[in-house]
């Protein structure tokens, strides 16, 4: 009897599909020792998906990023908050001139805020900081916010 | 036994387990299209002919559906609870084998009776957890004397929840013949070097 070949064993564990499916079930029906050597593929195949599944995890994490240093951890929160105080104190409204209010071009917000990078990069801290920011739309009662109308 | 189709962009098992606990058909075939194979090569390294090793494979699946339907799954870890479920049919199909054999042997062995229990855990004895030890260790041995692009193609292939030939193929821009060929040639490797540490071990 002619065995069934070491190619159409592991074909067939790893899920190759195979063109004389039927012969190959025949024979492993009339042979034990080529049902012998599928269950030692079939056990070796199982141990390899075992290793990968078990490898998956440590190449995720090979793939992440190293942590910071525990140094880093404290020194950055502080440094973004000092940054955050700079950003603020930077942006500070200019002391009013004695001059009447009147008497000064009617500027837009946004003419006066392109003036000043600082103040167009401090405006989310100032919202942050409880700074009244002028008029705000509220939400109605329903809770959807209607498009503003021009 | 075809190689699964890969639903990509597809959920992960935990997703997939979630709605299957919901009742989800779908989340439940896609769990048996991603497992299914490993089912049956489960059933097969027991030792179990192949016609029945897949008849069994269907039968673990139509149980556990039929368990999450009567509220009797605590939780669905795949492909632990899938195995898990195999290795108990399959024990109990050679148990029931032996024993009609030896009791009236012409009596042909019929379905399994609908009172199994689900099987929840697998946990090899230390003995066992051993022995997988040290052939994975074997293994991880025999890959290192590989070359770089073997192993990287056969860490595609086996890797995490495993991709088809094909999409190995596809993603590391060779030919699936090549592809297969190269994972052919390592597991032979694999297969002489588990073969000749247990050689080692007998006496």
């Amino acid at each position: 009897m002619k065995h069934l070949t070491r190619e159409q064993f592991e074909h067939f564990v790893m899920g190759v599909e195979r063109e004389d499916d039927e012969g190959f079930r025949r024979h492993l029906r009339e042979c034990p020792e080529c049902a012998r050597r599928l269950r030692e593929e079939s056990a070796l195949e199982l141990l390899l998906l075992e290793h990968g599944a078990t490898r998956a995890p440590e190449t995720l994490a090979g793939s992440r990023r190293p942590a910071l240093p525990a140094v880093w951890r404290v020194v950055l929160p502080a440094a973004a908050v000092l940054v955050a105080v700079a950003a603020v104190w930077l942006a500070r409204p200019p002391v009013e001139s004695p001059a009447p209010r009147a008497a000064r071009a009617p500027a837009t917000d946004v003419a006066e805020s392109s003036a000043s990078p600082v103040a167009l990069r401090a405006r989310p801290v100032l919202d942050g900081l409880d700074i009244d920011p002028g008029p705000t739309r509220t939400a109605p009662a329903d809770g959807v916010v209607p498009i503003e109308q021009n | 036994m075809r190689e699964p189709v890969r639903d990509r962009g597809e959920r992960s098992d935990e997703d997939l387990a979630t709605r299957a606990m919901a009742g989800d058909a779908s989340a439940w075939d896609a769990l048996a299209r991603r497992h299914g194979r490993r089912v049956v090569l489960t059933l097969l390294a027991r030792g179990l002919p192949l016609d029945r090793a897949e008849d069994l494979a269907q039968e673990v699946w139509m149980r556990l559906v039929q368990q999450q339907r009567a509220g009797r799954l605590r939780e669905i870890r795949m492909p632990g609870l899938a195995l898990a479920q195999a290795e108990w049919l399959g024990r109990e199909a050679q148990r029931t084998v032996a024993r009609r054999h030896a009791i009236a042997p012409h009596v042909a062995l019929d379905a399994l009776g609908e009172a199994l229990p689900v099987a929840e855990s697998q946990v090899p004895d230390p003995v066992e957890q051993a022995a997988i030890r040290e052939q994975m260790a074997t293994i991880e041995a025999e890959l290192d004397r590989c070359s770089a692009r073997a192993r990287e193609v056969f860490h595609a292939v086996y890797d995490g929840p495993g991709r088809s030939h094909a999409e190995v193929a596809a993603a590391l821009g060779l030919s699936v013949q090549r592809v297969r060929q190269t994972v052919c040639e390592v597991r032979a490797r694999l297969r002489r070097a588990l073969v000749s540490r247990e050689g080692e071990e007998s006496p």
